[in-house]
């Protein structure tokens, strides 16, 4: 059953668009976060004076953490999805291929 | 009747072993090319990059319309406010600027997977996927 599907998912490319569209999202949730600390910092300029010193630092910490653990679970998923989908196929031709080098000796 | 994609697969997926080499050692990089997981990526951080500078300038283009319309319409410059409020100096101009630095922050990312996955810059992975479209097209 499993066979089937990954062969589906293979063969109709739905796979490969699925895989693609969370790699863009976790690759650029990754720049994300390496941008956000300027956003945050035009953000706090603006509202600075509604803020105490620590809040705007404690709320950067926070968004940039999650951010980067959505971006670590996104790419995750892409290479749990990848090697099902794609690296299984070139290890069973490699158990293929394996065993010749023994019969030639 | 022939795979609509059997070009790709005749390429991709099932021919990894003609494009592996013996070891059979598959690296990411290789997996995610001969996958076509990269292009699909690239084509879908440009796409979200034109999308989000649409985005971005849809906002002072529809100001600039609106602007024009009403001079027309009363054949006369309509009113400017002599102090600019805080929502109009602010707010709607950092939005704009959010979302060009979002549809950089996409470009920059599709060139980073098309370098390393590919070595070449986003645009000329995407011509070379529509010539071999062209190609099975014609043929």
């Amino acid at each position: 059953m499993l066979e089937r599907v990954k062969t589906a998912l293979v063969d109709s490319f739905v796979g490969a668009i699925a895989i693609g569209l969370l790699l863009s999202q976790g690759i650029s949730q990754i720049v994300r976060v390496a941008v956000n600390p300027i956003t945050v910092w035009l953000q706090q300029r603006q509202y600075s004076e509604n803020y105490s010193v620590g809040a705007p630092r404690a709320a950067l910490i926070e968004s940039i953490l999650a951010q980067l653990l959505v971006s670590v679970f996104l790419l995750l998923i892409v290479y749990v999805l990848l090697r099902w989908l794609y690296f299984p196929h070139v290890e069973k031709q490699d158990q293929d291929v394996s065993p010749e080098p023994e019969q030639s000796a | 009747m022939p795979h609509p994609f059997a070009f790709i697969l005749a390429k991709g997926w099932d021919s990894t072993n003609a494009q592996m080499p013996e070891t059979m050692q598959a690296t990411l990089r290789k997996v995610l090319i001969d996958s076509h997981v990269a292009a699909i990526a690239i084509a879908v951080l440009l796409a979200g990059a034109i999308e989000f500078v649409f985005i971005a300038l849809f906002d002072p283009a529809s100001r600039v319309l609106s602007f024009l319309t009403i001079a027309v319409a009363t054949n006369s410059p309509p009113y400017i406010p002599r102090t600019v409020d805080y929502a109009a100096r602010n707010v709607s101009l950092q939005a704009s600027l959010f979302d060009l630095s979002v549809a950089l922050n996409n470009l920059a990312c599709a060139w980073l997977i098309s370098r390393w996955a590919y070595g070449t810059g986003p645009m000329r992975i995407l011509r070379n996927y529509r010539d071999k479209l062209m190609r099975r097209k014609d043929a």
